[in-house]
């Protein structure tokens, strides 16, 4: 097994090499999920492109900020076993939805859609059996965003994942509660490399709601840090409506990295709701395409930190179409000696004429440990554009504070109120009303609230 | 909403100040860079030893340190074919009629020292080429003891002075350029305003390169003592010539307890300057420490004022004006360190981008863990006036303390169609109304120049929006 165990933290030798035995371990993972051959050959083709991918350096702008050196240095790549894993929780059991797909470990997999859905063509699958049963579909949109190559971590993500979902909404159709996908750590404490590809034909629409699932605690007592990579691929045509939320709670040991694209069609309007909860480390790419005229993305990252937690938003909004749109909203408590990274960048080509793009970064810091480094970055090359940036941090205001306990609230519930209230602007945002009620009880929980009160 | 109409672009008016003169240099050190040009230098300036060892110490940081890779593209430096030092005159002149006729001439051109006869100025010094040739200050701030002079004479006078205090601020191996600097250093302003001594107008230094393939690094060190005052305003030209030439000054200034401090520059190189400048203060107990600095020429400009504030009270405010027309490239900003509670800050950044240039605002934010209570506030707008132009911001915020006020904001705009079209249905043509346009954007850094700067700073805007704008 050692000649497969992978260091994933970048090393000061960008060029190290990947061990020998991965492309081995690859073979092993395709036929234990019984992939057909041209999918073990796409995850091979993904292997290569990753040995010839160096490590990101640490000196780039998006990694110098990252503790590299909470990424496991020996994690062993396994094909995934029966299912062991962690049960996701009840607050993540939805009542009322369209779908639900649900690993539980290695490949201990449940899966259910609405027959009035499946009847319409909706397809919701795991990714090895939809590319056995709808490969055409499948190899029409996999690999259709550069997700598969963003860096060594996103060629690695599509060789090596065992988690995988493939959601297809057929034109025209539009799914009215939200669809379910829910992954999960393997309770040994082994690597997670989930998966997920939505695709929404033209003039459709769908909400997908991703929960990635650890125990609450540590999941190894070995001082080695689990690791969960998640790749996304969203793709939406002409006019499609995209709602996709992205709910974490890893375990409190995880070092967790998320490789995200998403392409906006024409006309296309899509939000990516992304939430941080648990892990350790946990690194989020996700980027923003608009290269069709007239698409809007909304990006909504909310998270709440604490104990040494290291969150990151390293977020791109690429406009090289005219008459798109974009806007990033990031929101965040700190609590204790917990640290958030938003480093956001506008990106404007010359084509991206009359675009409107914004980002807001707003990190709140409820203990004298806890920092921020918000860095909203615009690169802007068209001029009939509307762009700006706004980003803040400090702590919960003393005024604020004073006026809800000068009327009779006490100090730990007009705490929680602001907190509330600095938060609602996103969670208010998601539509899915179950989601919100779970992200409160989520995030009072991560916080310890009613937490130190600030008096001034 | 209709796209505004591009007009067809004109050639670029003149570079105005694009006039050199022939004069054969009385000492020109052949091109490159070694121990031995080093060592030849200091020599020539008769320095102490010390200073020698820090310059070649100073070289070695420089020869050891990779080129920054980022920023703007700086692989058009040959670093083997410059001259590192050239000296048109022997003297430091403190008459403005001894000052050799060629070089009266120039700075004649330049307008200089108009300002100074109009009585509107504390003091002047004037740089051509590698070494001051003429510094001035009024009588009475002598007398209170205010030291205005060229950074080689303040060695030569005052050794133990200038000692105490240089390279304090920004360490030999800071960065490549302050290396640079420090090795073959010449020229700059020296100032040291004693006590509770406020010089109540500017003080001012002009810097011109004359010579081709000509490396200025003027060494500029400023000393506010507690409760003193000071404005120091700096500008600087060079002719166009075919090929590069590189300036790279190094700006040290310590405001003592309850000092203010401003520092002005309006720097209108030729296209074909690379500049490259590290500026950095050091605020103490509620001292005040402000930046003005204008950024209209060069081939490339990289110069980030920096201000730490290091003690509770201090104020470090950086107010940046930035345009870039064709074949330029702007990537300026501000950093300001927060290492103490009851620490504030503003950043203003206003930048133009046109005629295919490109503008960078870059800025660092840091407040450091237990520097409670610390108020900033960052705002840049950027302004572009075609679609052949590039506007950039990369502000970066490093905040590790919980009781602190951080805000920023940016925006990036054209000129918009509505002020434009209610400003010629007021009957003027495009262009008049998009300089008044352009006017009201830069208005709040250029109001707060000293006026003929003011007047100067909104006449090279113009001048640079001529033809780059329908």
């Amino acid at each position: 097994m050692s000649d497969a165990a992978l260091s994933l933290a970048p090393t000061d030798d960008p060029a190290a090499e990947l061990p020998a035995g991965l492309a081995g371990r690859v073979d092993a993972i395709s036929n234990t999920l019984d992939e057909p051959s041209w999918l073990r050959d796409w995850r091979q083709q993904a292997l290569r492109r990753a040995a010839e991918t160096p490590w990101p350096s640490l000196k780039e702008e998006t990694w110098r900020r990252t503790p590299a050196g909470r990424l496991p240095r020996r994690a062993v790549v396994s094909p995934p076993t029966p299912a062991n894993g962690v049960v996701p929780e009840h607050i993540f059991a939805p009542h009322a939805r369209a779908g639900l797909l649900y690993h539980v470990g290695g490949h201990g997999v449940d899966a259910e859609l609405r027959s009035d859905l499946a009847a319409a063509g909706v397809l919701l699958a795991p990714l090895s059996q939809a590319a056995r049963e709808h490969p055409q579909l499948v190899q029409r949109w996999l690999g259709s965003t550069h997700a598969p190559s963003f860096d060594r971590y996103g060629a690695l993500g599509a060789a090596l994942w065992t988690q995988g979902m493939f959601c297809y909404i057929p034109p025209g159709v539009q799914v009215d509660h939200s669809i379910f996908h829910l992954t999960s750590q393997p309770g040994d404490g082994s690597d997670l490399w989930a998966y997920t590809l939505i695709a929404a034909d033209r003039e459709s629409a769908v909400s997908v709601i991703e929960a990635g699932a650890g125990p609450a605690g540590d999941l190894r007592d070995d001082g080695v840090a689990p690791f969960v990579h998640h790749s996304v691929e969203l793709a939406s045509e002409a006019a499609a409506n995209v709602q996709f939320a992205m709910v974490q709670r890893w375990s409190h040991d995880t070092a967790a990295l998320t490789t995200a694209v998403a392409e906006v069609g024409r006309d296309a309007r899509l939000r990516y709701n992304s939430v941080s909860i648990g892990a350790d480390l946990d690194k989020q790419r996700i980027d923003l395409e608009l290269d069709q005229p007239g698409g809007h993305a909304d990006l909504h990252g909310v998270f709440a930190g604490r104990g040494r937690q290291h969150i990151e938003h390293i977020t791109r909004q690429h406009h090289n179409g005219v008459n798109a749109s974009s806007e990033l909203l990031v929101r965040g408590v700190l609590t204790d000696e917990s640290h958030a990274v938003q480093y956001g960048v506008i990106r404007i080509d010359p084509e991206g004429q009359k675009t409107s793009a914004f980002q807001t970064m707003r990190n709140l810091l409820l203990d004298e440990g806890a920092g921020a480094d918000p860095i909203p970055v615009l690169e802007i090359e068209a001029d009939d554009v509307k762009c700006s940036h706004a980003a803040a941090v400090g702590p919960v205001s003393a005024e604020q504070l004073f006026y809800l306990q000068s009327r009779g609230i006490p100090p730990e519930i007009a705490e929680r109120m602001v907190v509330r209230g600095f938060l609602a602007e996103i969670v208010d945002g998601i539509a899915d009303e179950h989601l919100r009620e779970v992200l409160d009880v989520l995030i009072e929980e991560q916080l310890q609230i009613p937490h130190t009160v600030v008096s001034e | 909403m209709t796209t505004a109409q591009t007009a067809p672009v004109t050639p670029r008016s003149e570079y105005e100040f694009g006039f050199h003169d022939d004069v054969e240099a009385l000492v020109k050190l052949p091109k490159g860079l070694s121990a031995e040009v080093v060592n030849t230098i200091s020599d020539i300036k008769e320095e102490p030893e010390w200073m020698r060892g820090l310059r070649l110490k100073a070289l070695e940081h420089f020869n050891s340190r990779p080129m920054p890779e980022w920023g703007g593209a700086l692989d058009g430096i040959d670093f083997n074919d410059i001259h590192y030092y050239v000296r048109a005159t022997d003297r430091d002149e403190s008459s403005w009629e001894d000052v050799p006729e060629y070089i009266k001439d120039t700075y004649d051109k330049l307008g200089i020292p108009e300002a100074e006869k109009q009585g509107l100025l504390a003091g002047v010094g004037a740089q051509y080429d590698s070494e001051v040739v003429y510094h001035n200050i009024r009588e009475d701030l002598e007398e209170k003891g205010v030291l205005f002079l060229g950074t080689d004479q303040a060695l030569r006078e005052h050794p133990e002075l200038v000692r105490e205090y240089f390279t304090t601020v920004i360490p030999p191996n800071d960065n490549k350029f302050a290396a640079l600097n420090t090795a073959v250093w010449s020229g700059g302003s020296f100032i040291y305003v004693p006590s509770g001594v406020e010089v109540d107008i500017p003080l001012q230094a002009y810097f011109r390169i004359n010579s081709e393939d000509m490396g200025q690094f003027e060494r500029t060190l400023i000393i506010a003592d507690e409760g003193a005052s000071v404005h120091y305003v700096e500008g600087c030209t060079a002719p166009i010539y075919s090929s590069d030439s590189l300036h790279s000054a190094v700006v040290e200034i310590i405001c003592k307890p309850g000092s203010n401090v401003r520092y002005t520059t309006i720097q209108n190189w030729s296209n074909n300057v690379y500049n490259l400048v590290t500026k950095r203060a050091v605020a103490q107990r509620d001292a005040v420490m402000t930046w003005v600095d204008g950024n209209l020429g060069s081939k490339l400009t990289m110069k980030y004022p920096a201000v730490y504030l290091m003690e509770p009270g201090a104020h470090g405010e950086v107010l940046s004006i930035a345009s870039a027309g064709q074949g330029q490239h702007q990537d300026a900003g501000a950093k300001i360190v927060h290492a103490a509670p009851h620490t504030t800050s503003v950043i203003t950044s206003k930048s133009l981008s046109m005629d295919g240039g490109r503008s960078t605002y870059r800025g660092l934010l840091k407040v450091y863990e237990g520097a409670e209570h610390c108020r900033s506030n960052v705002r840049c707008d950027a302004l572009m006036l075609d679609e052949h132009s590039r506007s950039d911001t990369y502000p970066t915020m490093e905040i590790d303390e919980k009781q602190v006020d951080i805000g920023h904001e940016a925006t990036v705009s054209k000129v918009g169609e509505e002020q434009l079209f209610y400003l010629m249905a007021r009957g003027l043509s495009e262009e008049e109304a998009t300089k008044m346009i352009v006017n009201g954007f830069v208005e709040p850094i250029i109001k707060s120049l000293p006026l003929e700067y003011a007047v100067e700073m909104n006449r090279l805007i113009e001048l640079q929006m001529d033809g780059a704008i329908g």
